[in-house]
């Protein structure tokens, strides 16, 4: 578990990192061309490192079909996602968009977890104090911020 | 999309479910740059460190994928958010990527403890 727990904290750190270079991509190239250079090298990347690590699946067409279609819509979603970040973090005030889109993970992880019967009283007790810890951080955030600007990073 | 991408995981090693990730969105944004973006794939230009964005993708996938398949989307989501938190604290308190500067005070701390309330009750 420590090591689940170490390699999570750290997905949260890379979040908001990507997050913030994605920004900068797409200012200097514009949203679809700054959005393609994550997911054109991120295609490259796990090609190489799953056929040199010894994974076959990607070279076995009958496998691959025997999946169902919907499993492989993550990508759908991430790239809706991320589009939906960076117009948010453009348009709408920093304080609102990091909590919601903090919110909206939390909440996703809860009915995923629901639909499957693995969330308990103990577990949503435990999101609702992130939740609302989530929301009072922002409030001191913003209390600590420059007057009339806004950030470009949630927290 | 990290739950679907839990699932995948359960059929296709970690970086096979990046590839399909990645490349299903490079597709998609592939057709709207030629449908409606004129054609113009421009990809020089940018800083240098925009151009580490693949290998941070593919970090999150992979590890959103292996965590939320050992310890459940929720407590996955639950702490990566903490994770988003205290990196968004160190970006504002030392104006990284050029962000005013909003230093960290005593004050988040009461919430900093909320959110590890939370997780140690998910934890244990």
């Amino acid at each position: 578990m420590p090591l689940l727990v170490t390699v999570a904290l750290l997905n949260g750190a890379v979040n908001i990192i990507n997050k913030m270079v994605n920004v900068v991509a797409k200012q200097s190239l514009g949203m679809a061309n700054g959005t393609l250079i994550n997911y054109l090298e991120g295609t490259l990347i796990a090609l190489v490192l799953a056929l040199g690590l010894g994974d076959r699946h990607l070279v076995d067409p009958g496998y691959l079909g025997s999946i169902p279609l919907v499993y492989y819509l993550g990508g759908f979603f991430g790239l809706v996602a991320m589009v939906l970040t960076i117009k948010g973090m453009e348009r709408v005030p920093v304080a609102v968009s990091a909590v919601v889109i903090l919110a909206g993970q939390l909440l996703a992880g809860f009915v995923m977890d629901a639909a499957a019967g693995r969330v308990g009283p103990k577990e949503l007790a435990g999101l609702c104090l992130v939740g609302v810890g989530v929301w009072w951080n922002n409030r001191q955030s913003l209390a600590g911020a420059p007057a009339k600007e806004e950030t470009t990073a949630p927290g | 999309m990290v739950s679907i991408d839990g699932i995948l995981a359960n059929s296709l090693s970690l970086f096979e479910v990046c590839f399909f990730v990645h490349g299903i969105g490079a597709l998609m944004l592939l057709g709207y740059i030629f449908l409606r973006g004129g054609g113009r794939v421009r990809l020089g230009g940018a800083p240098l460190y925009v151009y580490a964005v693949g290998f941070m993708g593919v970090a999150l996938v992979a590890s959103s994928s292996f965590c939320s398949n050992r310890m459940g989307a929720a407590l996955t989501m639950a702490v990566s958010v903490a994770g988003q938190m205290a990196a968004s604290a160190l970006v504002d308190h030392f104006g990284l990527f050029g962000v005013p500067v909003i230093r960290w005070n005593w004050r988040r701390l009461p919430p900093c403890l909320l959110i590890l309330g939370g997780l140690a009750l998910m934890l244990w």
